[in-house]
C-alpha cells in the first residue's frame, strides 16, 4: 500500500520539540510509535499448550505479549504479520485478527516514567507487578488502555485509534508537569 | 472496593462489570421448558451475607470472573476466572 | 490585651522572610512559616468572625484541623475559597484574607442583634418556627434567615488552576507524622518495606513540633527533621500537606495533596491540588488526639484557646494568644502551655484545676517557676464583650461541681484543657464502633474492618516515650507479618517526658443559677449545654436524633471539638453512661475536599474522552456541523453556507434519493467472530437463521434479550467457512460484545469461538443512492459490480489506491447501497478518493439528520424503537423469529404477555396539515367533541422527519395495537411545548415497499 494512503493516528497532535515545566533535558520523552502490525491471535482450550510453544517461531521477530490466557498480541515493525500468522495457523489451532489499524501507540521514556503513570492509569510499576517485560490492560481516564513496559523507564501504551487524540492530550497535560519532549 | 482478577491482580471496581447472581445454573439450548428459563433469568436469592456473583474485567482483560463477595462488608472470598480457560494463567 | 510575636523563638518560621497580606482590608505582616491563625495572633486580632447563628465574636480556639471558629475567605476571583480554617492556611504574601459571617464588619455586627433573641434560638427553632402548623412564618422568615446564618461564598468565576488524581500503592501507609507514625515508619523502612508517610500539615512530626522534651538528647523538632532525611534515604516516600480523608473497601485510602494552596498560584503546569488513591497492604493510623475543651459559660469568648494550641503557637511560630493567662486544666500535659508562656515572660494569671492535685512532675514545675495552682476550683464564667476580660472561678468538686462563692480575676486569656480525644475517624470508616475508653473519659477505635493497626496517642498513648515505643512496636510487628527480617529498631531515650496524670470527667462546669450566660459545645453551630438537654426533654436522645435536632456536630468541623461533650452530656441528662448513649460512626471526609480535587482533569471539554473517526477531520474541513453519538462525534449535516439544518438535511436526503451521497458509518461496533463452532454460535444467539448464509453474503440479523426481549440488529457477513464480521448498532457496540462475551463464558465454554473487537480497525462509509455503482466502478476496478456478480447482500473484496478494501451491498437507506470498509489508517484517503470519484455523479456527503430521514421514510427501526420494551413483532419483524431454532430469548419470547392485542407496535404517522411533528409528542384519540380532555396516551412518536418525497412530516411511532389503527386520525400532541397536529397512522414503510430500489 502507497504511505501516502496512510494516516497516523497521532500524526499532527505531538508537536515535536521541548514541553511544560522546567528548561534543559526533559525528564520524559513521548514518541508515536507506527508498528507496521498489530495482530491478535487466540487459541482454543486444548490447543493452548500448543500454540504457546507454535507462535513465538510464527511470529518470529515480533515482540510477543500474553494479557490473558489464550490471548496473545504479537507487535511487529514489518506490515503483513497477520497474513502470514494465517498461513501458519488454522482454524483448528486457533483464531488471527489483524488490529494494525486499531490502536494509536505512544511510548513515554525517561526518569519520570513511572511517576507521570501514576496520573494516568491505576497501576502498581512495584516489582511484584507491572516490571519490565510485562503486559497490564487497564482504563486511562475511562479509554481502554494495554501497557507494555519495555525497560524500568519506558512504557508503550496501546489506546483506541478513536481515542488517541484525548488520550494523547491527557497525557501530554500530566507529562507537562515535568516537562517532555517529542522527538 | 478490588477485586483480585486472577489474569490482572487486584484491581478497582471502576474496571469492572457487574454480571448478576451467579449461583443461577445456566439453562441448556435444548431445553425449551419456559419455567426453566424464567426461573433462570428472573429468580434472584439475593442472600444477605456471602453471594456469588459473575463480575467482567471490562476494563481489563475483559474475562467473565466468578466471585464470592459478603454484601453486607464487600469482603471478598474468592475471585475465579470461567469459561474456557478455567483455571489457566498467563505463561 | 491580645496576642503579639515574642522577639526569639519559633521553630517552623524564617524571620529572614517576612510576608504581607490583608485581613479585611488591613495590611498587616506574618513571616515565612506562619499560618494565617499565627499571622492574626501576632498582629493582635482577637476577633476573627461571627458565630453561624447567634453572630457571637468568636477567636482563635485551636491550633489545627479541629478548629469550629476562624474560618475564612481567602484570596481573590476566580481563586476566591470559602470557609478555610486559618489555622490550616498557610500564609504567602500578598495574600487576601476575610472574615465571614459579619455585616457590615467584624466589630460592629448588625446581625448581633439576633443575640438579643439567643433565648428564641434553641434547638430545633428552626423545625419549631417554620415548619409545621404555621408555613407562613418560613416563607416571611426565610430571607432573613438564610442571609443572617450564610458562609462565606464561592467565586462565580471559574477556577484558573488544573487538578489532577493520582495512583499510588504502598506495601505500609503510614497516616501521621507525629511520635507513633514516625517511629513506626522509621522500623519499617529500615526492616525494608515500602513505605508511604502522610502528613497532612506543611511540617513532618506533628505533636513533635510543639515538645518540650528531648529525643536522645536532641529537640524533639529536631529528630523529626532527622527522621524524615532517614526515610527518604531509605526510599520511603513522605508527603507533607497531603491529608487522608477517606478509607475505602479494599485497604484504599483517599488523600488530597494540596499542591499549590501554599502559593500566591501555582507555578507553572502544575496542579493546585492532587487527588490520590492509594492502595495499601497494611495501614498503620498514628493520627493522634485532640485535645477536648470543657463547657463553661462565656467559653466561646474571643480569648478562649485550647491550651496545646496555645502551647504550639509559641513553640512553632513564637506567638502568644494574650498578656495575661489563666489556664484551666484537668490532666496535667496542658501545664506544658503555661509553663512555655511562663519561661517566655508571659504573665500566668492563675492555674485552676478542678482536680484535687496534679501530679508530681506538675508540682515540681510550678514549684521551680514559683507558680501556684488552685486545685479544687474551676472557671465558671468567662467575662467581657469582644474578648475575655476577667474569670469568675470558684471552688469546685467533682461529685457536687461548682460550688457558691469564688471570685473574679482579671484575665485577657484562657487556656482550656478538659482532655484528649483520639482521632479515630479513619478507624471508624474502616471499623466497628468506637469502645469506650475509661481512662480517657472518650473513644478509642473499634475493631478493624480493613487491614489497619492504630498507634501512638489515638489508643490513647499520650506520653512521648509511649508514642514513640507504640508506634516502633506496631512496624516491627507489620515488618515481621510482611517476612521482613526485622532490624531491631532502637527505640530512642526521652528526656523530660511527660504524661497526662489522672483525668477525670469533666466536660462541663455547669452554672446552675444561670448567672452568666451560656455555655457552648459546638461552636462552629452554636450549640448549647442546655440545648443538649433541651433536646433531651424533648425527645431526641439517640445521638443521630441528638445531633439532626441541634445541629451538634453538622458544621464544616465536623464536630472535631464537641462531639464527646455532647454526648457525654446527653449522657448525664439521661442518667446512663456515655457508652450506653453510644456514638456516632465518623463518616468521610475527614476534613472538606474540593470539588475541583474530585473532578480532577475532566472538566470542561475534557469531561468526557472524545472518540473520533479516521473521517473526522475531513468532516471538520468540510463544515460539517459535529453532534455527539454517545462518545463519538458525527457529522449532523454539512450547510452550504448558513444552511439551517432542516433545509440542509432535506437537500442531502433529496440526494441520495435522486443521485448519490457518502456517509460516515466508521463507529457501528463490528466484532470479529472466528472459529470451528462460529455458525453455531451465531445460530444460538440470533433469532433469525445464519446456518445457511454462504460464504460472500451479508445477513440483516435480530439479537434477543435472555427474556425475549429485542436487544439489537445489524448485519452479519460472513468471511469464511469459519469467520464472520458482526456489525452492530453504534450505541449498542459495548454491550453486545460483553452480552456475547459472557454467554461464551457462562453458557457455553465448549464452544470454540473467538471474539475480538475490530470496530476501531475499520473505517466504514454507506455509498447511496442511484449513481452509487457509477461511482464505485470508476474508484474500484477489482470488483463486478453488476447485480448478478454482486447482488444484493453480496460481500466482495477489492482494492482501491492499493488500499484492501471490503464491501458489503447493505441498503439502511432503501436505495441502491454499499458499506465500503477499509483499514483506519487508510479511512481518510479511501474517503477523499471516493468523494473524487464520484465527482460526475455529484457525490455529496451526508449526515445524521439525513441518515435519519432515508431510514424513517423506509420504516427501519433504531436505537429509539429498540428500547428495551418492544419485541420482534412490536417493529414489524416478527416473522423474521425462527420457530426452527432454540436461540437466546426463544423460550421467553414466546410468553403470552408479550403477544397481547394491545402492545404498543410500529406505525408510521403523516402529518395531515402538513405542519411540524414533535419528536416528543404522545399519541391521542382527536377531541371531536372540543371538550379539551385529550384521553389517555395511546403511544409515542419515535422519530420525526421532513420527507422531500411524500412533501410532508412523516414519524415513526409505536401505537397500542399498532397497525389494526391504520388510516385512523390521531392527535401527536406535546404540551410541554405547546405542539399538537393531527396525524394519520400510515404503514412504516413509506417509500419502495417492495424494494426495488435497493435490489437495483
Amino acid at each position: 500500500m502507497a504511505e501516502s494512503m496512510i494516516a497516523w493516528p497521532l500524526d499532527g497532535h505531538l508537536p515535536a520539540g521541548r514541553h511544560g515545566a522546567g528548561s534543559g533535558e526533559a525528564p520524559l520523552t513521548l514518541t508515536e510509535l507506527r508498528p507496521g502490525s498489530i495482530v491478535e491471535v487466540g487459541c482454543w482450550p486444548d490447543t493452548l499448550n500448543r500454540m504457546r510453544i507454535v507462535l513465538p517461531q510464527l511470529g518470529r521477530n515480533a515482540t510477543i505479549m500474553e494479557p490473558a490466557p489464550g490471548r496473545w498480541w504479537l507487535v511487529s515493525p514489518e506490515p503483513g504479520l497477520a497474513q502470514e500468522l494465517e498461513r501458519g495457523i488454522d482454524t483448528g489451532l486457533g483464531a488471527v485478527v489483524d488490529l494494525s489499524d486499531a490502536r494509536a501507540v505512544l511510548q513515554v521514556s525517561g526518569p519520570a516514567t513511572i511517576e507521570l503513570m501514576s496520573r494516568l492509569v491505576p497501576l502498581d510499576f512495584g516489582p511484584a507487578r507491572l516490571s519490565t517485560g510485562r503486559t497490564a490492560e487497564t482504563i486511562a481516564g475511562h479509554v481502554g488502555v494495554t501497557l507494555h513496559r519495555t525497560a524500568p523507564d519506558c512504557v508503550e501504551m496501546y489506546v483506541f485509534r478513536g481515542f488517541a487524540r484525548s488520550f494523547v492530550h491527557s497525557v501530554r497535560q500530566a507529562a507537562a508537569a515535568f516537562g517532555y519532549q517529542v522527538v | 472496593m478490588i477485586i483480585d482478577c486472577p489474569v490482572c491482580g487486584p484491581r478497582h471496581l471502576a474496571e469492572f462489570s457487574y454480571g448478576g447472581e451467579a449461583s443461577r445454573t445456566p439453562v441448556d439450548m435444548d431445553n425449551t421448558d419456559r419455567e426453566d428459563w424464567s426461573t433462570y433469568v428472573f429468580a434472584r436469592q439475593n442472600p444477605r451475607g456471602p453471594h456469588d456473583e459473575h463480575w467482567q474485567h471490562s476494563g481489563g482483560c475483559r474475562s467473565w470472573l466468578r466471585v464470592r463477595r459478603d454484601v453486607t462488608t464487600h469482603r471478598i472470598e474468592v475471585v475465579r476466572l470461567i469459561g474456557p480457560f478455567a483455571g489457566e494463567t498467563r505463561s | 490585651m491580645s496576642g503579639m510575636r515574642l522577639p526569639d523563638g519559633g521553630n517552623s518560621i524564617d524571620r529572614g522572610q517576612p510576608l504581607h497580606f490583608s485581613f479585611d482590608g488591613r495590611t498587616m505582616s506574618g513571616v515565612a512559616g506562619d499560618s494565617v491563625a499565627s499571622a492574626l495572633l501576632a498582629n493582635g486580632v482577637s476577633v476573627v468572625g461571627r458565630s453561624f447563628k447567634l453572630h457571637r465574636p468568636r477567636g482563635i480556639f485551636a491550633a489545627g484541623t479541629e478548629e469550629p471558629n476562624a474560618l475564612m475567605t481567602l484570596r481573590d476571583g476566580g481563586r476566591r475559597e470559602p470557609n478555610v480554617k486559618a489555622t490550616e492556611a498557610e500564609l504567602f504574601d500578598g495574600l487576601t484574607v476575610q472574615s465571614q459571617n459579619r455585616w457590615p464588619s467584624l466589630g460592629f455586627d448588625l446581625m448581633a442583634a439576633t443575640g438579643l433573641a439567643a433565648p428564641v434560638l434553641s434547638a430545633g427553632f428552626y423545625y419549631k418556627t417554620f415548619i409545621g402548623p404555621s408555613q407562613k412564618a418560613w416563607m416571611l422568615y426565610e430571607h432573613f434567615i438564610r442571609r443572617a446564618a450564610g458562609l462565606g461564598a464561592a467565586s462565580l468565576e471559574p477556577d484558573p488552576d488544573s487538578y489532577e488524581h493520582a495512583w499510588a500503592f504502598t506495601d505500609v501507609l503510614v497516616v501521621g507524622s507525629g511520635p507513633a507514625g514516625l517511629s513506626s515508619a522509621l522500623t519499617l523502612a529500615r526492616s525494608g518495606v515500602r513505605v508511604l508517610l502522610l502528613e497532612q500539615e506543611p511540617g513532618i512530626g506533628g505533636h513533635l513540633l510543639q515538645e518540650p522534651g528531648t529525643i536522645d538528647g536532641k529537640p524533639a523538632a529536631r529528630w523529626a527533621t532527622n527522621a524524615r532525611a532517614e526515610l527518604e534515604s531509605l526510599g520511603a516516600r513522605v508527603m507533607p500537606r497531603t491529608t487522608a480523608w477517606g478509607y475505602y473497601d479494599g485497604n484504599v485510602i483517599a488523600a488530597l495533596e494540596r499542591v499549590s494552596d501554599h502559593l500566591p498560584e501555582p507555578l507553572p503546569h502544575q496542579p493546585r491540588q492532587r487527588h490520590w488513591s492509594i492502595r495499601a497492604g497494611k495501614v498503620v493510623l498514628a493520627t493522634g488526639a485532640f485535645e477536648r475543651p470543657i463547657a463553661f459559660a462565656g467559653n466561646d469568648l474571643p480569648g478562649v484557646m485550647l491550651a496545646g494550641a496555645a502551647e504550639r503557637y509559641l513553640a512553632r511560630h513564637a506567638v502568644v494568644p494574650g498578656q495575661k493567662v489563666a489556664l484551666f486544666a484537668s490532666n496535667d500535659l496542658a501545664y506544658g502551655a503555661a509553663f512555655a508562656l511562663h519561661d517566655a515572660g508571659i504573665a500566668i494569671a492563675a492555674l485552676i484545676d478542678p482536680r484535687e492535685t496534679p501530679g508530681d512532675a506538675v508540682l515540681q514545675g510550678l514549684r521551680a517557676r514559683g507558680l501556684e495552682v488552685r486545685t479544687g476550683h474551676a472557671i465558671v464564667a468567662a467575662k467581657g464583650r469582644q474578648r475575655v476580660r476577667s474569670i469568675h472561678v470558684a471552688p469546685f468538686d467533682i461529685a457536687r461541681g461548682a460550688l457558691a462563692g469564688g471570685e473574679d480575676l482579671t484575665v485577657d486569656t484562657i487556656l482550656v484543657s478538659g482532655g484528649f480525644n483520639p482521632v479515630i475517624h479513619l478507624a471508624s470508616q474502616a471499623g466497628g464502633p468506637a469502645q469506650f475508653d475509661r481512662a480517657l473519659q472518650s473513644f478509642v477505635a473499634g475493631e478493624p474492618r480493613e487491614d489497619w493497626q492504630a498507634t501512638g496517642a489515638v489508643t490513647g498513648q499520650l506520653t512521648l516515650a509511649g508514642a514513640l515505643g507504640d508506634g516502633a512496636r506496631t512496624g516491627a510487628e507489620i515488618a515481621t507479618g510482611l517476612g521482613h527480617r526485622t532490624i531491631a529498631s532502637a527505640v530512642p531515650t526521652v528526656g523530660d517526658d511527660r504524661g497526662p496524670g489522672d483525668m477525670p470527667a469533666i466536660f462541663e462546669i455547669r452554672d446552675k443559677q444561670k448567672k452568666h450566660g451560656k455555655a457552648f459545645v459546638d461552636f462552629q453551630h452554636d450549640v448549647t449545654v442546655d440545648d443538649i438537654r433541651l433536646a433531651n426533654r424533648e425527645g431526641f436522645r439517640s445521638v443521630e436524633h441528638l445531633k439532626r435536632y441541634t445541629t451538634l456536630g453538622m458544621g464544616t468541623d465536623q464536630g472535631k471539638s464537641s462531639n464527646i461533650i455532647g454526648l457525654a452530656l446527653m449522657a448525664d441528662a439521661r442518667g446512663i453512661s456515655i457508652p450506653d448513649a453510644g456514638t456516632t460512626r465518623y463518616r468521610p471526609p475527614f476534613t472538606p475536599v474540593s470539588i475541583g480535587a474530585l473532578a480532577g482533569p475532566e472538566v470542561g471539554a475534557e469531561l468526557r474522552p472524545k472518540r473520533l473517526t479516521p473521517m473526522h477531520d475531513w468532516h471538520v474541513a468540510h463544515g460539517a456541523e459535529m453532534m455527539e453519538a454517545g462518545l463519538w462525534y458525527r457529522p449532523r449535516y454539512y450547510p452550504e453556507g448558513n444552511e439551517p439544518l432542516e433545509a440542509g438535511y432535506v437537500r442531502e436526503t433529496a440526494m441520495v434519493r435522486g443521485g448519490v451521497g457518502m456517509v460516515d458509518v466508521s463507529t457501528l461496533g463490528k466484532i470479529d467472530v472466528q472459529g470451528p463452532d462460529a455458525t453455531v454460535f451465531l445460530e444460538r444467539v440470533y433469532a433469525n437463521g445464519f446456518a445457511k448464509l454462504p460464504v460472500g453474503r451479508a445477513r440483516y440479523g435480530l439479537m434477543l434479550r435472555e427474556d425475549g426481549i429485542l436487544f439489537d440488529d445489524g448485519t452479519t457477513w460472513r468471511l469464511s467457512e469459519t469467520r464472520y464480521l458482526m456489525t452492530t448498532t453504534t450505541a449498542n457496540g459495548g454491550p453486545v460484545m460483553q452480552h456475547l462475551e459472557f454467554l461464551l463464558a457462562a453458557h457455553w465454554p465448549d464452544l470454540r469461538v473467538k471474539l475480538t473487537s475490530v470496530t476501531e480497525q475499520w473505517a466504514g462509509m454507506a455509498i447511496a443512492g442511484p449513481k452509487s455503482r457509477d461511482v464505485l466502478r470508476r474508484a474500484i476496478a477489482d470488483i463486478d459490480f453488476d447485480d448478478a456478480a454482486f447482488p444484493f447482500m453480496g460481500v466482495r473484496s477489492g482494492t482501491l489506491n492499493g488500499v484492501e478494501v471490503l464491501l458489503a451491498r447493505l441498503s439502511f437507506s432503501g436505495e441502491m447501497a454499499w458499506e465500503v470498509y477499509c483499514g483506519s489508517h487508510a479511512g481518510a484517503a479511501v474517503w477523499e478518493a471516493l468523494m473524487q470519484a464520484g465527482q460526475p455523479e455529484g457525490i455529496i456527503p451526508y449526515g445524521m439528520e439525513a441518515l435519519g430521514a432515508l431510514r424513517i421514510e423506509k420504516g427501519h427501526v433504531a436505537g429509539r424503537e429498540l428500547d428495551g420494551r418492544t419485541t420482534a413483532a412490536d417493529v414489524g419483524l416478527g416473522r423474521m423469529v425462527s420457530k426452527r431454532k432454540n436461540f437466546i430469548g426463544s423460550s421467553l419470547a414466546a410468553r403470552e404477555y408479550l403477544h397481547g392485542e394491545d402492545r404498543e407496535q410500529l406505525v408510521g404517522l403523516s402529518s395531515v396539515s402538513g405542519t411540524k411533528i414533535s419528536p416528543s409528542s404522545h399519541l391521542v384519540e382527536r377531541d371531536e367533541a372540543g371538550s379539551g380532555e385529550t384521553g389517555p396516551s395511546l403511544g409515542h412518536v419515535t422519530a420525526m422527519t421532513y420527507s422531500p418525497e411524500l412533501g410532508t412530516y412523516v414519524a415513526l411511532a409505536l401505537l397500542q395495537g399498532g397497525m389494526k389503527h391504520l388510516g385512523k386520525r390521531l392527535t401527536a400532541t406535546d404540551p410541554v411545548r405547546g405542539k399538537t397536529v393531527e396525524v394519520e397512522v400510515t404503514d412504516p414503510c413509506f417509500i419502495d415497499p417492495e424494494g426495488s430500489r435497493m435490489h437495483g
